[in-house]
């Protein structure tokens, strides 16, 4: 059987037009983002090492809790685990919730590790999301440079006790 | 641009355009009826969850009080099953009517419903009997009952043969029609099967290789990073499986209710195209927190999902200035005059008009999601399932409301029981979303959790959540009466109806003399879908697997 001539893909100039502004419309959102996070530094965590969640005592988790290195930076150091993000010692309790002090512009790292399941980390109005998966070390940077009481909240579902997983971050003790 | 006559073949069918011929009436109809009892019992759970969540009520879930069961149900029931279904038994019709013939093999046809219904059960099973309490994303290392991977094992495989059914059924019409373009709505379908057998090996792997082993037993550990890389190879996929049956709603049934063509049919066909080459390889948008992938896959990723709006921005412009036309065919005048000359009460344009809004702000928001350092702000939070209520739960879900209005009519032989009801459910439920879309939006922006039991005692509720979380839940309640009226429809149509269906199936059975043979160059399109995702997963998956490190997790019962 012949082939019939094949016929030219003809595109309307009003249509045209149209998807050369949606391109250009998606590439400045794209350009945004770029720019969001390489000139503003806002950023998703990078892959950081494996961790055994079993042997968590024997890392670089087996000091938790905040640690001052200066200049107003600081590390903290924290194990996810059913249902609670274990802050290490010292960290006061109020109305049920550990309430974690963190003074006004204090750069933050956070190290978080799962000992379990899969969790997540979110702080309130902040620059911060991480899902904790066992078996890897999940690290991101933030400052605190606003005044006030922030919730974090473990956001991954993580059994019977996920909604009471959580604890506050209270900057410049405000 | 004029219709080809289509060449009469061997295996040419004449199809009533107000009835339905055996392989259609039991073999489609049985897929939509299970669609519909799944997104019932699943649905029915929705309102309830909107109502623990609200500050003002924290009301128990009834029957299955467990806030996550009812959470694995709802998500499981709507979005994997419902949809599924669906799908499948809306793609044999297509298939069927537009090309004129039965499906290749309808014994094969009937051994993927069986497996999937079997499937179907035993998942069902384990989720009612509280043994997979996992959600509808099962991340490892929780484990739920064997039966439930198994079940979901054979809907996919079943749906895989449903797939294989339809591409032969092509291939024989292709032989008999040699050089001419296969009609739009198949075209979708099949692009829409070929991407859906791709994506779903890696769940596959995912469940066969790492939770059914771990589930039971004969494994002690497994990685779970690796198994969240292997889910959303499917996942994001997944949501384009839902949406091009929209979409053929849209391109190849919607300017036929009006009794316009298509502005554009090759355009349509380039987005069908590129939905199935790149829903795939942008998957790492679900995994932008997650700790075990590295920050330029998440930048590539992020870039392609972003070519992947160019689709629907095509399909914004297509569909506009074919209403247009529609609008101007009935007389409108001035600029916007077709807007307010559309059927909109005839429930299944309304439905499929309203979906399209409704998609509108899901594709927005859906573009915010892909940002990959906006995602920081959204992840995780409310405003995901914000945003999936407006693309799933609205677009899609409407349109499909608008399918089944025409659809179950000439499945079961009767007229729509009542178009009024109809009506009613398509307003209410296009009101319903958006104000519950909205709403766990904003609660999310302002840091509420979603899949929380946010009722529970001793759970601490910021207060800037409140307001947002119990408008969420008036939402919820305008969709639970819409809900209702669906019921209702649909047993008065099953049983209660008397006169006979009086909405045509629209169904072309011919592409355009313009439409580009081009877009099913198969071959070429394969090799293009490997190589693409050869490259943007291979590096992702083999850095999760790190031979020398990994695979420590126990597993954890979720009872
Ligand atoms: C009757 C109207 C509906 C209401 C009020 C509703 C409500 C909700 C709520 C409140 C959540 C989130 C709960 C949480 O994160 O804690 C949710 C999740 C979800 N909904 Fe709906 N929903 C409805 C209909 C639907 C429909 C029709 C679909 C799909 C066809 C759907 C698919 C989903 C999915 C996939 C999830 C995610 C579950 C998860 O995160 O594991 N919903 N729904
Ligand atoms: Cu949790
Ligand atoms: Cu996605």
């Amino acid at each position: 059987m012949a082939q019939q001539p094949q016929p030219k893909l003809e595109i309307d100039k009003y249509e045209r037009t149209y998807l050369i502004l949606a391109v250009a419309m998606v590439g400045i959102f794209f350009a945004a983002i770029l720019a969001g996070a390489f000139a503003f530094n806002v950023r998703p965590p990078d892959a950081a090492e494996f961790v055994n969640p079993l042997t968590l005592g024997q890392t670089e988790f087996t000091q938790l809790g905040l640690f001052d290195r200066g200049n107003n930076n600081y590390d903290l150091y924290s194990i996810a685990q059913m249902w609670q993000f274990n802050l290490g010692p010292g960290v006061p309790v109020e109305a049920g919730h550990q309430v974690l002090d963190i003074p006004l512009n204090a750069r933050v790292t956070f190290h978080v590790a799962s000992r379990d399941v899969n969790h997540g980390l979110f702080v309130q109005y902040h620059n911060i999301n991480l899902q904790l998966v066992p078996g890897h070390v999940a690290r991101q940077s933030v400052i605190f440079d606003r005044p006030g009481t922030f919730w974090v909240v473990c956001h991954e579902y993580c059994g019977r006790g996920h909604h009471n997983m959580g604890f506050m971050i209270r900057v410049g003790n405000a | 641009m004029q219709a080809v006559q289509p060449s009469q073949g061997k295996f040419t069918i004449e199809f009533p355009a107000l009835s339905a011929i055996k392989p259609e009436r039991w073999l489609v109809g049985i897929h939509i009826i299970l669609a519909m009892i799944a997104v019932v019992v699943g649905g029915l759970l929705g309102p309830f969850q909107t109502f623990r969540r609200a500050p003002t009520l924290t009301w128990e879930i009834p029957i299955f009080s467990y806030y996550y069961q009812a959470l694995s149900l709802h998500g499981v029931l709507n979005g994997l099953v419902f949809t599924t279904f669906f799908i499948v038994g809306f793609s044999y019709f297509v298939t069927q009517r537009s090309l004129q013939r039965k499906l290749a093999s309808i014994p094969l046809a009937w051994v993927a419903t069986g497996m999937m219904t079997v499937g179907l059960l035993m998942a069902g099973w384990a989720l009612l009997a509280g043994e997979a309490n996992v959600l509808y994303t099962f991340y490892a290392p929780m484990i739920a009952h064997p039966l439930f991977y198994l079940g979901l094992t054979l809907v996919v495989v079943g749906s895989w043969l449903a797939g294989l059914n339809i591409f032969l059924t092509y291939i024989q019409w292709k032989r008999e029609h040699v050089g001419q373009a296969v009609p739009l709505a198949v075209y979708a379908t099949i692009c829409n099967f070929v991407m859906w057998i791709t994506c779903t090996l890696g769940v596959a792997v995912e469940i066969l290789f790492f939770l059914l082993p771990l589930s039971l037993g004969w494994v002690a550990t497994t990685d779970p990073q690796v198994t969240r890389i292997l889910f959303w190879f499917m996942g994001h996929p997944l949501v384009y499986f839902w949406l091009i049956p929209a979409y053929t709603s849209w391109y190849a049934m919607m300017p036929k209710q009006n009794g316009v063509k298509i502005f554009s049919d090759n355009l349509g066909r380039l987005a069908f195209l590129m939905i199935m080459l790149f829903s795939i390889p942008i998957g790492v948008h679900h995994l932008f927190a997650d700790p075990g992938v590295s920050e330029l896959a998440k930048v590539m990723h992020s870039l392609l999902t972003f070519v992947v709006a160019i689709p629907s921005f095509l399909t914004i412009f297509n569909l506009a200035a074919t209403l247009e036309q529609a609008g101007k065919k009935r007389g409108s005048s001035g600029r916007l005059g077709w807007i307010a000359k559309q059927q909109w009460d005839n429930p299944v344009m309304a439905a499929q008009l309203t979906g399209m809004m409704i998609f509108l702000v899901g594709g927005i928001t859906g573009i915010m999601n892909a940002s990959f350092n906006l995602n920081i702000a959204l992840h995780n939070t409310s405003w995901i399932p914000g945003h999936f209520h407006t693309t799933l739960g609205g677009g899609v879900f409407l349109t499909y409301m608008g399918i089944l209005y025409w659809l179950m009519p000439i499945l079961r032989g009767r007229k729509l029981f009542s178009k009024e009801i109809a009506l009613a459910q398509v307003y209410t439920w296009f009101i319903g979303i958006a104000l519950f879309g909205m709403s766990m939006a904003r609660a999310g922006l302002e840091g509420a959790p979603r899949r929380t039991d946010l009722g529970a005692a001793g759970v601490y509720i910021s207060p800037a959540w409140g307001l947002y979380l119990n408008l969420a839940a008036i939402g919820g309640f305008i969709l639970l009466v819409s809900l209702i009226l669906l019921i209702v429809n649909l047993v008065g149509t099953l049983w209660f109806s008397k006169s006979e269906p009086n909405e045509p199936a629209p169904i072309d059975v011919a592409a355009p003399s313009d439409s580009l043979l081009i877009f099913e160059r198969w071959g070429l399109w394969l090799i293009a879908i490997v190589v693409l995702n050869v490259v943007m997963w291979g590096p992702v998956l083999i850095q999760g697997l790190n031979f020398s490190a990994g695979f420590w997790s126990t597993g954890f019962q979720m009872r």
